[in-house]
């Protein structure tokens, strides 16, 4: 660990900078290379997390999506906290000077993330988590061939 | 340096561990909580009565133990008795414990009213989700009267600031409750957004979050007057927003009307109970003996005239009991920052008297609002014209409340504004700014007079076709003339006693 001791603060901070970009690019260059292109106007449009990027802006969102933001929020807020506590919970010098320290902490994390887990428990329960799925009605019929021959043929060709 | 870092880590943790001790009554109100949820999870559909019972019972048993732990101040450990619980976090010293059980009773209130309201039956559907917001918003108002630390102040204003915006936006198809909702947040987030850029300047000049500490009085001292002057019109915003006074008042009669009821009658004396006895610790802290002294006496004077005096004009007008008892409220709040800039043991003395009774007036007489809208669908002061044949016991116990509201003897309300006047009296000496406040304080009596004693004037002495009874569930009437008895006797006898008590609790401040 000789040479990691040399690379001040800013020096950690530039080799995320340059694994950063070193994933990017080649994320992209390598799967230009393996992937097989077949693209089709779908495929083509920007992303924008499933949602139309071309026409207006001010559609109605489903409400879920902020349901699912905000449980997001909450974990990713608990993952936030439970690394510098895992830091720090079983450090050596700090159960020297307090030999209670480790099981101080141990509990309190366990209640933090208990009071979590109910959270997630009731959000569970009361089917927020539920995604409504889209209920299609069937187009009006204008053909005369039989719904069972459709049924066959996508059984077929499925 | 905070004094966090001033303690080796294994004292840290006694400290912690010792603080618990002192925290119990609010660690049973959280741990009930945590069952509420799983007992809603549970039981919840299957006996939709189970939430509000658990919560009940929580409640009691944090009054109970309240009462058991009695109001000494032990600190949180004999070998650093100079720290508070939680590294001087909150004081659960005997001041915070008699508003606690202040709130216990508000709570007990009105977890018994959510339940045994009809309209609340169906707003709610019968989901205990709505009784966890309120012991939440019950939790947050214990902290507010303990909290110490200027962080721990913000947090549990903000507690019971978001726990607020729910209830208020329970009715969710209500027109009302929509907009009362909306208005009471965009206020609370403009005023606690305020109250945090002041509490940061504090911290930026003295280098602390605890008022209590001798820096923070050294180094205020030292600070520029027209600074500090500023400083504390931002963090009074706060305050001010929560015990609904001029100039963040705006929120209060729309809430009022539009919450549904048993939530507004909770409204209209828990937070502003708690919003008065964190005012009063941060006040005590700043002011008494620092340079913030002058500059307060200002603020809350102007603050205290203008609300009264706007108050009592505005609820003239009202045709809604509801938004009269808004103003009526704002207008009270006027008269109790009287009690606050006093600095005196007997002001704020005078202040969790003239709560008690106003917990109890206040939320009685919104009780009867609400029985009286659940009956007729109205609540215009005009539908109740010639209705005390039909509900007597309601006619003369809301006679009773508003009489004690106006403060006219012999009630509890008239003994509260006596003590009030009688500690700006004190305390006024040469000022002419104190003498004038007092001035204006007992000519709005005077105004406030005719809105109160309109409404049993068009109860008992106008003519009305409806000669039914209406009918009163059994459990109103019991809530109603318990909340009838502390007005009537206080009026009467053992104010002295109770008074000299909170003084006895408010030397361990």
């Amino acid at each position: 660990m000789e040479g990691a001791s040399q690379i001040s603060q800013f020096g950690a901070v530039l080799l995320f900078i340059i694994g950063g970009i070193i994933f990017t690019v080649g994320g992209v260059i390598l799967s230009r290379l393996l992937a097989p292109n077949r693209p089709n106007p779908e495929k083509l449009s920007t992303y924008e997390c499933g949602e139309d990027p071309v026409g207006n802006a001010r559609i109605q969102i489903n409400m879920r999506f902020y349901v699912a933001a905000l449980i997001f929020l909450i974990f990713d807020v608990e993952i936030i906290f439970l690394f510098p506590w895992s830091t720090v919970f079983a450090d050596k010098e700090l159960i020297a000077q307090a030999p209670a320290w480790g099981w101080f902490s141990l509990v309190e994390i366990f209640i933090f993330t208990g009071i979590l887990l109910i959270g997630l428990a009731y959000v569970w329960v009361k089917g927020d988590l539920d995604w409504v799925r889209p209920n299609p009605i069937p187009a009006p019929k204008v053909t005369n061939i039989p719904a069972e021959v459709y049924a066959e043929f996508n059984k077929t060709h499925a | 340096m905070p004094p966090s870092q001033s303690y080796p880590l294994s004292d840290l943790l006694t400290l912690l561990a010792g603080s618990l001790g002192h925290f119990v009554p609010e660690l049973v109100l959280t741990a009930g909580l945590l069952l509420m949820v799983l007992a809603e999870l549970i039981w919840g559909k299957k006996y939709p009565g189970s939430v509000p019972l658990l919560g009940l019972i929580v409640v009691l048993a944090s009054g109970g133990i309240l009462l058991i732990q009695g109001y000494e101040n032990p600190f949180t450990d004999p070998a650093h008795p100079e720290v508070l619980p939680f590294l001087n976090m909150v004081v659960p010293d005997g001041f915070s414990w008699y508003f606690r059980l202040l709130f216990v009773l508000t709570g007990i209130l009105t977890i018994g009213t959510s339940y045994f309201s009809e309209t609340l039956r169906k707003v709610t559907g019968g989901k205990g989700e709505y009784y966890l917001v309120v012991m939440g918003m019950l939790l947050g108002m214990y902290l507010m009267s303990m909290a110490r630390n200027l962080l721990m102040m913000y947090l549990a204003l903000e507690l019971v600031s978001i726990s607020s915006y729910i209830l208020t936006a329970y009715t969710r198809s209500s027109r009302k409750s929509a907009e009362a909702s909306l208005k009471y947040f965009i206020y609370g987030a403009f005023s606690s957004g305020f109250m945090i850029y002041g509490i940061s300047w504090l911290y930026g000049i003295t280098g602390t979050l605890d008022p209590g500490s001798a820096e923070f009085t050294a180094r205020l001292g030292a600070a520029d007057p027209a600074i500090s002057l500023v400083m504390l019109l931002f963090v009074l915003a706060g305050f001010a927003y929560k015990v609904s006074a001029v100039p963040f008042h705006f929120w209060a009669p729309d809430v009022y009307e539009g919450a549904p009821f048993p939530v507004a009658a909770f409204f209209s004396v828990g937070p502003k109970a708690a919003g008065f006895a964190m005012l009063i610790r941060f006040v005590h802290l700043t002011g008494t003996e620092g340079p913030l002294r002058d500059h307060l006496v200002l603020l809350l004077g102007l603050m205290a005239i203008v609300s009264m005096t706007l108050g009592n004009l505005a609820a003239l007008q009202q045709q809604s009991l509801r938004r009269m008892i808004a103003y009526s409220g704002i207008a009270q709040a006027g008269y109790l920052l009287l009690g606050v800039l006093c600095f005196s043991t007997f002001g704020f003395a005078s202040v969790a008297f003239y709560l008690t009774v106003y917990l109890c007036m206040t939320f009685g007489l919104f009780l009867v609002a609400g029985i009286i809208q659940e009956q007729t669908g109205s609540d215009s002061i005009d539908s109740l014209k010639g209705m005390a044949g039909a509900m007597p016991l309601i006619t003369v116990l809301s006679t009773l409340f508003l009489v004690s509201l106006t403060g006219l003897p012999p009630t509890g309300g008239f003994i509260a504004k006596l003590y009030i006047f009688l500690a700006v009296f004190e305390n006024a000496g040469n000022s002419p700014f104190l003498l004038t406040l007092l001035v204006a304080a007992i000519l709005n009596t005077v105004v406030s007079l005719y809105y109160y004693l309109r409404v049993p004037v068009v109860l008992i002495f106008s003519k009305s076709a409806f000669k039914n009874r209406l009918s009163l569930h059994g459990f109103y009437q019991v809530i109603l003339v318990i909340l009838a008895l502390p007005v009537l006797v206080l009026g009467v006898f053992g104010f002295d006693k109770l008074v000299n008590f909170i003084q006895v609790l408010l030397t361990t401040f």
